[in-house]
């Protein structure tokens, strides 16, 4: 009896001190919540759909494309008009799918991400309401939560001039992005986003990938525009936003 | 591949796959508008002048053409410098007056003479601004 006693109090005590460690992995602030700052190395999501799966990043395979959605991609022409090219702001989805590094600072009131990616940035406010400016943004406007350890950034009111990557999958300005971020450990983040676009897609869909700290990284100044010779001479066309806003709403 | 004059080469070559036709190993933006990935090329000559900046890399050639007329082109990696900054890479690393190759490189759709390229050696065939420094692959 004493024996089975001693050896569940071990038990007990070994289970608590593994919770203790994993608990301690995972750096946090003085509130308590985990600590996402750092510069990420993030993986180039040229394509969110699965035939871009690879490594730290996965798709869903066959994206849900409404006719109109479907239409759209199909009728992408980047030689007409690149407003990447164009060195535009690339919005939340397009520029959180570069290369570059990013960096999380985040305070207890604050969370911002800062783009190497043309040196741009978006601060989120954590006190979990709205601060809409009211008016649509390449950017959206995002509201944070936190699910146990998670951050949850929702993010809507996009003014529908940008697309979700390089392919060139299309939104509207009906999207609204879901970004889940979980610190996994001492270097490694979990990045889950999920795309809800009811004109352009008929179910909301996830890519998910890893993100890894980058602790002997600064972030470096990038012009986009020092240097866009493409542009200049011609080659790459701005986008005309002229009929930019030409798709049916759900009602109608 | 060259030519036997050692100089220029252009091959028509279609690419199978579609994704590698749309998307660039390093630029952020589609190319597939600026340039004709369905032919490619490759290129010899002298590095005339480098733009080390972003939001990517340019390099200026003098090519000697089949006919032995001197060709100024502007080709672009993709790269942009801060990539190759934290890869060990300086600007002095390709000095001007190098003797350099384009590989796997596609026209502009405008016909200049301007390129996106898959990569640059030198005439040797060592990589430069590949990978990090020191440990270059191509």
């Amino acid at each position: 009896m004493n024996k089975t006693l001693t050896g569940i109090t071990t038990c007990f005590l070994l289970l608590g001190s593994v919770v203790l460690v994993q608990a301690q992995e995972i750096p946090r602030l003085g509130n308590g919540k985990p600590d996402l700052n750092g510069i990420w190395a993030r993986p180039y999501v040229a394509d969110m759909g699965g035939a871009g799966n690879g490594r730290n990043q996965i798709g869903p395979g066959e994206l849900p494309f409404t006719d109109l959605g479907r239409q759209n991609f199909e009728n992408y022409n980047p030689s007409t008009g690149d407003y990447t090219g164009s060195c535009l702001p690339f919005g939340l989805m397009r520029a959180m799918n570069s290369p570059d590094p990013i960096q999380f600072m985040q305070t207890e009131t604050h969370f911002a991400y800062l783009y190497e990616q043309n040196t741009w940035f978006k601060v989120i406010n954590l006190d979990g309401n709205d601060h809409s400016p009211g008016v649509p943004t390449w950017f959206g406007n995002t509201v944070a939560s936190w699910d146990g350890d998670t951050l949850v950034l929702t993010t809507s009111e996009f003014n529908g001039k940008t697309r979700l990557d390089t392919l060139g999958h299309p939104h509207s300005d009906q999207l609204t992005v879901t970004e889940r971020l979980t610190r996994r450990d001492a270097t490694t983040m979990d990045y889950e986003v999920t795309i809800n676009d009811p004109i352009y897609y008929s179910a909301p869909w996830s890519n998910k990938r890893v993100f890894t700290l980058q602790e002997d990284f600064e972030l470096i100044e990038y012009s986009c525009e020092e240097n866009n010779k493409s542009m200049w001479e011609g080659r790459i066309k701005p986008p005309n936003y002229d009929n930019w806003h030409t798709y049916p709403t759900p009602e109608e | 591949m060259l030519n036997p004059a050692g100089n220029m080469l252009k091959t028509p070559f279609m690419l199978a796959a579609f994704l590698l036709v749309q998307i660039p190993a390093q630029a952020h933006h589609s190319i597939t508008g600026e340039f004709d990935t369905a032919v490619t090329f490759e290129l010899r000559g002298t590095l005339t002048k480098l733009d080390w900046a972003n939001p990517h890399l340019w390099y200026y050639l003098d090519v000697v053409n089949d006919a032995g007329v001197v060709e100024q082109w502007q080709c672009t990696t993709g790269q942009n410098p801060n990539r190759l900054i934290r890869a060990g890479w300086k600007k002095e690393d390709l000095p001007i007056g190098s003797v350099i190759r384009t590989l796997r490189s596609n026209p502009a759709r405008d016909e200049s003479n301007t390129c996106i390229v898959g990569g640059i050696t030198f005439d040797d065939g060592t990589p430069v601004f590949s990978g990090n420094k020191g440990e270059t692959t191509q």
